[in-house]
């Protein structure tokens, strides 16, 4: 039998996906539904003066129209992860424009709409706040002057979150280790700023939602990545037990940490509340633009090193734009800020990273989580300070790069990864690269910290009289393979074909309880849940079957739902049935992973792997457009142990192509908080025409992983540092520095335009 | 998304509401059912500009679906003009020999818009009538000088390229064919690989042995600008040529990504390049 | 409908004649709503799930059917323009046991699986015009339709060898 991570091992929704069989939360319908529309603030900033909707609930159809006048009394109408700011519906004031203000429920869609025509809102508007500088500055308008409710998470070691720090500033984060002394002793003290733009998610699926709401109960269908945790906060918005909320979740159409927490859910439930029946709302793809995004940021790097290259400090101060809710942005901050140090040795580290809330579309979870501004900015100034050191950037790195078992901090996890090797790795697989005119060379490394903190997962594995095996899981699947993978490592573990294996549907009533599908924690977290439940029910199945043969488990093999002891096959499908008669039965078992906490670690609980990705790149630039073509892209990830390779490459390349973007073209562009770009014509995405010229992924398997059979996480690290690898080559082509993304052809040609003459700069 | 009282809605291709659909087969039944209503039903052709209108909150009673009127759907070289019927689509026009043949490097720049998805069903027509600076045939039209033949009722009018894309559109009228003149034209060039940013089509015309110049410059949000000159091509050098013409270009012309400086400065250096290609190319 | 009508009349009610088409090779006869997009009738009518609706502008291809043979976005086209014609969909193909439906799977050249619906039948066109696309070829058709997840790398790949499987026979 061939090993369930064979290469040939095709993917459990392989078949579903290619023949248009699959359903998505787009395909559901419950019966007796209706369809929501909503209608959105034109104004970034503004106070709701009156609302009148009487005209809407008049038309025909319409059967329930909600603003904030009619949201239901008891219940708690503001979300967020950390901060509760964002309400179901505006309530006073609209703070971006896209805002909900107004939502209604009809019988179908056209007649949601022209009830919203009816609706007449009076806005006075607001100054708006709508970059982080204008934020910032003194006297800027203040967009929650009243500071709402949040908790700080408890931290460890070194760390330190703060609310409402000061005006416009949601959640601060905080961290710092080492002597403030040895900036002292630095030979040489740089200071740089850079700045990283905004994407959308662009996820093909649209956000939607299915609700059907009592005030004793409710059921939602959704398209979301973490259902438990939605489930937590919608039970606490409508007062209800946990227990009386359940949240189904269908195949997702792509999330890429988009559909986190509540987009849909909240406007449906009340909707549904209203009318007494269930209420699907599916946004616009437009809408998505209006709903969530990528944190900008501004980074200000203020590193020491030695004269010989080594480093010795760094003090960083990061803002990141969150928009006009903050979301899942302070968990952003905590990651922006705790990564900026990338995979380095520090003497002192000192980081404050802010939420700056602007009135901007609301910025959220998008992968890398953080970690994508954090390497832009760190692995440019890496480059920089060798430049001006008059070192190479590979002998920059080699030098101060951790090594395997270096904690990245102190208490926290070692570097499990060689980053040495994985740098060679991809710098020797670009080979020889001829010099030429405009031509350069650029890597990076990027690095965060997988798997999650404090994550807790549940799974249960069942195997069926026949042997078909069935895992119980909450992580969804929005394209990343993880619940494909969780199926080979049953498979492996009890030693089935892997096509033997299924993964039930997921619902909160009847799944384990898992925290979410995130930070590249399936394969790690769940895997080791469901390896956990897998190895239970195996040994609970040789124990039965060693009691029905009369000898000791020990003896026995689990071979393809059959017993081995030494030349003997025996089924265990027959032995099931002698004993329980023609019925048969199920066997079961539990399994439980979660990371412990420790007050030693900077995030209270050490990290469970380090994802890291490795990137070189040769560039062309036209010095007379200033356009950058990207020749070649090798980019690597260290998967431990690929659970199926195919899989592994897939993210890769999408995670590169994603960082390909964020280098070049794509960006959400703003102009006095009017968003410009914000329609699938218009936003930029790679085509496949995009792709580099030569583009390879190269998978390492380093076997180092804490998951199963050695496994890592593998979603992210792809997109981490492609875009300073990038800049990094275009500095060595034509010698400017872009610290501001994208990197435009105008801001190369610009750069160029400024040069000052001076010889070609160092290369690897 | 569409602009009410109260805010932003989106809409879509749901939320329209019902619609009677005129299937003209000829010229005349459609220009009589465009000018019969109050509210002049919607022109259909290719339909892959509709529905963004219908995303931004287009919502029409009638649909006017001419894909059937044949007397739109030619390619015709009179010798003195190229006249191309407002449906014929991106690919047919791509794929025709008449229109290989009457302009050099046209019908290879025709293969290049859009996508191949999109040339299928897009038509001509649509494209121009659209009025999107997205599109790009304005841009390559308004370099070759084409004229935009337009019926309302009974009149028919022919309007110059950039006067026609400059004004609104006009609910009651149906552009029936784009006519590209001829006479001296010798190449044309579309270079795109700058886009969205910038694009610049080039076209070259011969008159009493000198060479004239007509570049159009196209834009991620504005309509195209045009530049003219004269090329006295061996003599001239590209880069010069270039310069001359760029020195017209307006100080104004930018937006908010991209500047007037760089516009000017990079289109210049495209064209110089396009004229060094076409040059070598055996102009 | 042999006489135009240049005044206009409704093409639902009691004269209107039904939407007569091929879907997938079976001859059908519907009435339907004039207003109402291609997307709507194979997904709302027919149950077709598989041709998924995303940008609803025609851009990302992930509501592709075929038309005659021709690739075309379903959220942009009305249903009454495929009157006399033929239309195929991803069940189609599937049901037709087509070789870039075992292709993609085989290589894992989707993630999502929202935009492979619409790649799957984009590809069947550029196969059917061209058996042995050159891989420039097939990425430029690729090029018509977004993909988010894949990077599109593993997509030209799957194409490339179902053009092999495809001739092989």
């Amino acid at each position: 039998m061939a090993s369930a991570f064979d290469e040939s091992v095709r993917r459990r929704d392989a078949g579903a996906k290619t023949s248009g069989a699959a359903t998505y939360g787009t395909d559901l319908a419950v019966a007796g539904m209706l369809h929501a529309k909503v209608l959105r603030s034109p104004h970034a900033h503004a106070a709701i003066v009156a609302i009148d909707a009487s005209a809407a609930a008049a038309v025909p159809g319409v059967r329930a129209v909600l603003t904030a006048a009619e949201l239901p009394s008891g219940i708690l109408p503001h979300y967020g992860y950390i901060v509760k700011d964002q309400p179901i519906v505006a309530i006073e004031t609209v703070r971006f424009a896209g805002d909900i203000v107004a939502a209604v429920a009809a019988e179908d869609e056209a007649a949601a709409a022209e009830a919203l025509e009816r609706i007449r809102v009076v806005y006075r508007p607001l100054p708006a706040v709508t970059t982080i500088d204008a934020a910032l500055a003194d006297g800027a308008p203040e967009l929650f002057p009243q500071a709402p409710p949040g908790v700080v998470p408890r931290y460890g070691a070194g760390a330190r979150g703060a609310l409402r720090p000061r005006s416009n500033v949601s959640y601060e984060f905080a961290y710092r280790t080492g002597d403030p002394a040895a900036f002292e002793r630095c030979d040489h003290v740089f200071e740089d700023e850079f700045r990283f733009s905004r994407m959308q998610h662009f996820h093909l699926e649209p956000y939607v939602g299915i609700a059907s709401a009592t005030r004793e109960q409710i059921e939602v269908w959704t398209s979301t990545q973490n259902p438990f945790p939605l489930r937590r906060e919608l039970a606490r918005m409508f007062r209800l037990p946990e227990t009386r909320v359940r949240v189904n979740v269908p195949l997702v159409g792509g999330s890429f940490g988009a559909k986190s927490n509540c987009k849909t859910e909240p406007v449906a439930i009340v909707l549904s509340l209203m009318t007494g029946r269930p209420v699907r709302w599916c946004m616009t793809f437009e809408e998505s633009f209006f709903t969530n995004s990528q944190h900008a940021a501004l980074l200000r790097l203020r590193t020491g090193v030695m004269g010989d290259g080594r480093l010795v400090a760094r003090r960083s101060e990061i803002f990141l734009d969150a928009g006009a809710y903050s979301g899942a942005s302070p968990l952003v901050a905590e990651k922006c800020g705790y990564r900026i140090p990338g995979p380095y040795r520090y003497d002192f580290i000192d980081t404050v990273c802010s939420c700056v809330m602007t009135n901007t579309t609301p910025a959220g979870a998008f992968r890398g989580f953080g970690g994508a501004q954090a390497t832009w900015a760190s692995e440019s100034q890496i480059d920089m300070i060798a430049r001006r050191l008059g070192i190479t950037p590979y002998a920059m790195r080699a030098q101060n790069l951790l090594r395997l078992g270096d904690p990245f901090v102190p208490g926290e996890t070692a570097i499990d990864s060689d980053l040495h090797a994985g740098l060679d790795l991809v710098i020797r697989e670009l080979g020889a690269v001829e010099r030429a005119p405009g031509r350069g060379v650029g890597f990076a490394i990027g690095l965060k910290d997988g798997g999650g903190i404090n994550k807790a997962a549940q799974a249960r594995v069942k195997i069926s009289t026949a042997g078909e095996v069935t895992i119980d899981c909450a992580t969804v699947e929005a394209g990343q393979g993880a619940r494909s993978s969780l199926c080979q490592i049953a498979a492996e573990v009890l030693n089935a074909p892997v096509d033997r294996v299924t993964i039930s549907p997921i619902d909160t009533d009847h799944s384990p309880y898992d925290h979410g599908t995130n930070a590249s924690s399936a394969t790690v977290v769940m895997g080791r849940a469901v390896l956990a439940a897998a190895e239970r029910v195996r040994d609970d199945v040789l124990r039965f079957t060693a009691t029905a043969l009369g000898c000791h488990p020990g003896e026995l093999r689990l071979e393809d739902w059959h017993a081995v002891r030494g030349r003997e096959r025996h089924s265990i499908a027959e032995l099931v049935l002698r004993e329980f008669g023609a019925i048969g039965f199920q066997f079961t078992a539990d399994g439980f992973q979660k990371a412990p906490l420790d007050a030693r670690a900077p995030l209270d609980s050490p990290c469970v792997f380090w994802e890291i990705g490795w990137a070189a790149v040769v560039v062309g630039v036209d010095r007379g457009t200033g356009k950058v073509t990207i020749e070649q892209l090798v980019v690597s990830g260290d998967a431990g142990k690929a659970i199926n390779p195919l899989v592994c490459r897939g993210q890769d390349e999408g995670a590169a192509m994603m960082g390909v973007a964020q280098a070049l073209f794509e960006q959400m562009v703003f102009s006095d908080g009017r968003l410009m770009n914000g329609d699938p014509l218009v936003y930029r995405v790679p085509l496949a025409e995009d792709v580099p010229a030569s583009f390879v992924s190269i998978l390492q398997e380093q076997g180092r992983g804490p998951g199963p059979f050695g496994a890592k996480g593998f979603a992210e690290g792809g997109i981490l540092p492609i875009a300073a690898a990038v800049a990094n080559a275009v500095e060595d082509a034509v010698g400017v520095r872009i610290t501001e993304l994208p990197i435009s052809p105008q801001r190369v040609h610009r750069a160029l335009s400024l040069q000052q003459p001076k010889t070609v700069g160092v290369t690897a | 998304m569409k602009s009410t009282d109260g805010g932003l809605i989106a809409t879509s291709f749901r939320t329209i509401g019902d619609v009677a659909v005129i299937r003209p087969r000829t010229l005349d039944d459609a220009v009589a059912a465009l000018m019969h209503h109050s509210e002049p039903p919607a022109i259909l052709a290719g339909g892959t500009d509709m529905v963004a209108r219908f995303n931004e909150g287009f919502n029409p009673r009638r649909v006017l679906a001419i894909a059937g009127v044949g007397e739109l759907a030619a390619i015709e070289d009179d010798g003195d003009v190229l006249r191309i019927g407002a449906l014929v689509t991106h690919a047919q026009g791509a794929h025709s020999d008449v229109a290989r043949r009457a302009v050099p490097g046209f019908a290879a720049a025709w293969a290049r818009i859009a996508t191949v998805r999109v040339r299928f069903t897009a038509t001509i027509g649509g494209n121009v009538m659209a009025r999107r600076t997205r599109y790009e045939m304005p841009v390559l039209l308004a370099a070759l000088g084409a004229r935009f033949r337009v019926r309302e009722g009974g009149e028919v009018r022919v309007w110059d390229a950039m006067p026609y894309l400059e004004r609104a559109a006009a609910p009651r009228e149906l552009l029936t064919h784009v006519e590209i003149p001829l006479s001296g034209l010798c190449a044309f060039d579309y270079e795109r690989g700058m886009r969205p940013i910038v694009t610049l089509a080039l076209a070259v015309r011969r008159t009493a042995g000198r060479l004239h110049l007509r570049v159009a410059v196209g834009f991620e949000a504005m309509a195209p600008h045009v530049l003219e000159g004269a090329w006295d091509h061996p003599a001239d050098d590209a880069g010069a040529v270039a310069e001359r013409l760029f020195e017209t270009f307006p100080a104004g012309l930018g937006d908010h990504l991209t500047s007037n400086a760089y516009l000017r400065d990079v289109g210049r250096t495209m064209l110089g390049r396009q004229l060094t290609r076409l040059a070598d190319g055996g102009l | 409908m042999a006489v135009s009508d240049p005044i206009g009349r409704q093409l639902d009610g009691e004269d209107a004649p039904p939407l007569r088409f091929v879907l997938n090779g079976i001859e059908r006869a519907e009435t339907v709503p004039a207003r109402m997009s291609l997307w709507e009738l194979l997904h709302d009518e027919f149950g077709l799930c598989g041709t998924k609706l995303s940008c609803s502008r025609g851009v990302c291809g992930s509501c592709s059917v075929l038309i005659d043979g021709v690739p075309q976005a379903s959220c942009s086209t009305f249903a009454f323009s495929v009157d006399g014609r033929r239309v195929d969909t991803i069940e189609g193909l599937a049901a037709a046991g087509h070789p870039l439906c075992e292709a993609f799977a085989a290589r894992s050249a989707f993630q999502c699986g929202y935009c492979t619906s619409g790649m799957i039948v984009l590809a069947k066109a550029l196969l059917d015009r061209d058996p042995h696309p050159a891989r420039q070829t097939v990425v430029e058709w690729l090029s018509s339709n977004v993909c988010r997840c894949t990077g599109y790398a593993m997509i030209v790949e799957a194409v490339l060898a179902a053009a092999e499987a495809v001739t092989d026979g």
